[in-house]
C-alpha cells in the first residue's frame, strides 16, 4: 500500500513530464526509516548482559526494517551508493568495530542476514571513554544488491560486532546518525 | 504495482501531452503544409466562408485540384518498423516488454505517422530527482517541470468530415457531416505544486486532475446561397450563407475528478494514500432518439484586382437539443470509509434521468487575405475552429512547372512554426512536398515533418 503512493507520485511526476532519456535519481533517507524505532541503535553487549571481557567479541543485529521504494520495474539500476555515519558512544574500554548492512527483498531475519552483507564498515578501532564517529561509505554496491532496489519494498538489517582490545570490560552503544542511499536508474520505468 | 504504475503513467502522459495534440490541426495537403498551414485556394476557404463557393479562381492560378491525395511515406516507414503481423508482440506497444517506451507511444499518438518525421522533437533528457524519507517525498523534474501545464489544456474543435451537394444558380442543397469534440484537463493546485514547483508532498492532502469532455456527431441537411452581389469580374463583393438543420446521432459528455488523498503521514500508517475517482456522464447513444437544431453560416468575400479579403463565420446559433439524455454517476474509492474493506465502486443513474439536454457547437471563423501579382500569391489568415486561434502567413511563387512555398504560423500554443516546400506541376498532375515545424510532441523543442501529396487538376 505504501508503495502505491510512491508509484502514483512517481508515475505522475516522471511520466507526466515526459521522462525522456534522463536518469531518475532517488535520494533515500534510509536513516529516517530507522529513526525512532530503536533500530538505529545497538547496545553491545545487549542489556542486561555484563560488559564484554577483554580479548572477547560480541555480535548483535537489529530486527529488519522496511524501506519504501518506488518500484523501478524493468529499469536498470546504474548505481546505488551509501553514505552515512555511525557513532560508537562512550565505550567503557577501547576496542574494534565491524559494522555490516544487509539488504533483502524478504522481511524474515533469516533471509536478510542469510546472505552476504551489502556493506561492511571496519574493522575500525575506537578509544575508551570517547564517542567516535565512523564513516559509512560505499560508492556503488554489487550488482545483485543493486537489483534489490528495483522492488517496491526493501528490508534492511544491521549487524554490529565489537571486540574488546582494552584491559577493562567494554560496554557501548552503536548509534547510526545518518544513512543516505543514492539510487541512479536508467530511465526505463516500465 | 506495475499495472497501476503503467496505467497512471500513461494517463498522465496523455494528459500532459494532450495540450500539444491540437496545436496545429490535421492537414494532409503538402501545399498547405509548405505554407505553414495557410489555405490559399478556394477549396480550403469554402470550409469556413460560404461566399467562396462563388468566388472564381485567381488569375495566375492554374486551376484548383479536383483531388489531393496524401502520399503516406510516414506510414510506410512506420509499418516497416512495426510489422502488422507482429503488432501484438511489438515492444513499442506491449507494456510488458523491456523495449516499451510510453513517451514514444504518446508521440506516435500525437504525431500520427502519416508523413515522415524528418526531425524528431527531442524529449527532455535532464535528470529527475526524487527525495524520499520515512515521511517525506519531493520531486524535482528540472527543466521538464515546465511541461506540466498550469492552465486548462486539451484537444477539441469542430469539423465537417462530409460536405456533399449540388448548386443551381448559386443556390446549393446538400448535406454535411459534423463532429464536435472537446476534451479538457486541469491539474489540481496541489498536484501542480508537487510536480511543477517541487513542493514536498503533504499529509491529509488531495492530489487530483479534473477532466471534462464532450463528443457529439451527426449530419445536417443544408440549403445555401453564394453569389456576387455587386461588382464585376475585376472588383466584386460576394455573399454566401447556409442554413443547416442539425441532426444529432450521438452525444456524450463526462465531467470527472480523479486523484488520491494522502493519509496522516506520507508513508507510515496502513493507508498512506487513498485513490478515488468520480464522474458524471450524460449521453445519448447511436440509435437512441436523435438530437436536432438549427444553425447557419455566413460569409463575405471582397475581390478587388489582385487583392482578396474574406470573412466567414460558421455554426452560428447551432444549438442541438437532445430530447432523451441518460445521466450516470460513477464513483470509485479503493476501500471502505474505515479503510479496512474492499474497494467501493458503483455506477448508477442520476435522477431525474432521460432528460432533455442542449449543446452548442462552437462558432468558428476565418478571416483571410490574399494578394496575387503575376505568378506570386501571398496570403494570411486568422482561424478559430472552436479551441484557440491560429494565425498563418505565407505565399507561393510559380516558376514554370515549379512552385516554391513558404509560410509562418502562430499555433494554438502561441508558438511560432515555419513551413516551406515546393511542387511540380505537369498538366493535370501535381506533386508537392512540404515541411513544417511542430511542437505537438512531449517536448518544448520543435520537430520537422515532411509531407508529400499528389494533386489531380
Amino acid at each position: 500500500m505504501k508503495a502505491k503512493w510512491l508509484g502514483l507520485a512517481l508515475a505522475s511526476a516522471a511520466v507526466a513530464a515526459g521522462c525522456g532519456e534522463g536518469r531518475a535519481i532517488f535520494n533515500v533517507d534510509v536513516y529516517s526509516f530507522l529513526q525512532g524505532t530503536g533500530r538505529d541503535t545497538l547496545r553491545l553487549p545487549p542489556d542486561p548482559l555484563p560488559p564484554l571481557l577483554p580479548a572477547t567479541t560480541v555480535t548483535d543485529s537489529v530486527t529488519p526494517i522496511a524501506v519504501n521504494l518506488p518500484g523501478a520495474g524493468s529499469s536498470i539500476v546504474d548505481t546505488v551508493s551509501l553514505s552515512g555515519s555511525l557513532d560508537v558512544t562512550n565505550p567503557t574500554s577501547s576496542g574494534s568495530l565491524s559494522y555490516q548492512i544487509f539488504f533483502a527483498s524478504n522481511p524474515s531475519p533469516a533471509a536478510v542476514y542469510g546472505g552476504a552483507p551489502a556493506l561492511t564498515v571496519g574493522p575500525a578501532s575506537f578509544p575508551a571513554a570517547t564517542t567516535t564517529s565512523v564513516p559509512i561509505s560505499a560508492p556503488n554496491l554489487a550488482a545483485p544488491v543493486r537489483d534489490l532496489f528495483k522492488g517496491s519494498a526493501l528490508y534492511i538489517g544491521i549487524r554490529g560486532t565489537i571486540s574488546n582490545t582494552g584491559a577493562t570490560g567494554l560496554k557501548t552503544t552503536l548509534k547510526l546518525t545518518r544513512l543516505q542511499a543514492r539510487i541512479v536508474l536508467q530511465d526505463k520505468f516500465f | 504495482m506495475r499495472t497501476p504504475f503503467v496505467g497512471v503513467g500513461l494517463a498522465a502522459l496523455i494528459v500532459g501531452g494532450a495540450a500539444a495534440a491540437d496545436a496545429q490541426g490535421w492537414v494532409t495537403d503538402a501545399r498547405r503544409i509548405g505554407m505553414g498551414g495557410l489555405g490559399l485556394d478556394q477549396s480550403s476557404l469554402r470550409r469556413y466562408n460560404a461566399a467562396y463557393r462563388a468566388v472564381p479562381a485567381r488569375s495566375g492560378q492554374h486551376g484548383q485540384p479536383k483531388l489531393t491525395i496524401p502520399i503516406p511515406l510516414g506510414l510506410i516507414q512506420f509499418f516497416h518498423d512495426h510489422p502488422l503481423s507482429n503488432i501484438s508482440n511489438d515492444p513499442a506497444f506491449n507494456h510488458d516488454s523491456a523495449g516499451f517506451n510510453p513517451v514514444e507511444l504518446l508521440n506516435t499518438f500525437l504525431n500520427p505517422p502519416l508523413f515522415l518525421e524528418v526531425k524528431k522533437a527531442p524529449t527532455p533528457t535532464n535528470d529527475v530527482v526524487f527525495g524520499i524519507g520515512k515521511d517525506s517525498l519531493r520531486v524535482n523534474l528540472g527543466q521538464t517541470a515546465k511541461l506540466v501545464p498550469e492552465d486548462q489544456f486539451g484537444i477539441g474543435g469542430s469539423s465537417r468530415p462530409l460536405d456533399a451537394g449540388f448548386a443551381i444558380k448559386g443556390v446549393r442543397i446538400g448535406v454535411m457531416g459534423w463532429l464536435h469534440e472537446d476534451v479538457g484537463f486541469t491539474v489540481g493546485d496541489t498536484l501542480l505544486g508537487f510536480l511543477r514547483d517541487s513542493q514536498p508532498a503533504r499529509p491529509r492532502t488531495r492530489y487530483n486532475i479534473l477532466g471534462d469532455g464532450t463528443i457529439e456527431t451527426g449530419f445536417a441537411p443544408s440549403v445555401g446561397y453564394a453569389g456576387r452581389i455587386v461588382g464585376d469580374s475585376a472588383t466584386a463583393l460576394y455573399l454566401g450563407g447556409a442554413l443547416h438543420y442539425y441532426v444529432g446521432l450521438a452525444y456524450g459528455h463526462v465531467t470527472g475528478d480523479g486523484g488520491f488523498t494522502t493519509g496522516d503521514s506520507i508513508f507510515t500508517g496502513p493507508t498512506p494514500v487513498k485513490p478515488d475517482a468520480r464522474a458524471l456522464t450524460s449521453y445519448s447513444k447511436f440509435g437512441n432518439s436523435v438530437g436536432h437544431g438549427f444553425g447557419g453560416d455566413v460569409g463575405l468575400a471582397l475581390v478587388t484586382g489582385p487583392i482578396e479579403l474574406g470573412i466567414g463565420v460558421n455554426d452560428i446559433g447551432a444549438t442541438i437539443t437532445w430530447p432523451d439524455t441518460r445521466r450516470d454517476s460513477a464513483f470509485y474509492r479503493d476501500s471502505t470509509a474505515a479503510h479496512n474493506g474492499p474497494p467501493v465502486r458503483y455506477s448508477t443513474p442520476v435522477l431525474p434521468n432521460h432528460i432533455e439536454t442542449k449543446t452548442k457547437l462552437p462558432v468558428s471563423y476565418l478571416v483571410n487575405l490574399a494578394y496575387t501579382v503575376g505568378k506570386t500569391t501571398l496570403g494570411a489568415d486568422v482561424l478559430n475552429n472552436g479551441r484557440g486561434t491560429t494565425v498563418h502567413v505565407g505565399g507561393e511563387q510559380r516558376v514554370g512547372v515549379i512552385v516554391l512555398r513558404g509560410g509562418v504560423a502562430r499555433d494554438q500554443r502561441k508558438r511560432l512554426e515555419l513551413g516551406w516546400g515546393g511542387g511540380l506541376r505537369f498538366g493535370g498532375l501535381g506533386l508537392d512536398v512540404g515541411f513544417w515545424t511542430h511542437t505537438n510532441s512531449l517536448s518544448n523543442q520543435r520537430g520537422i515533418t515532411m509531407a508529400t501529396s499528389l494533386s489531380i487538376y
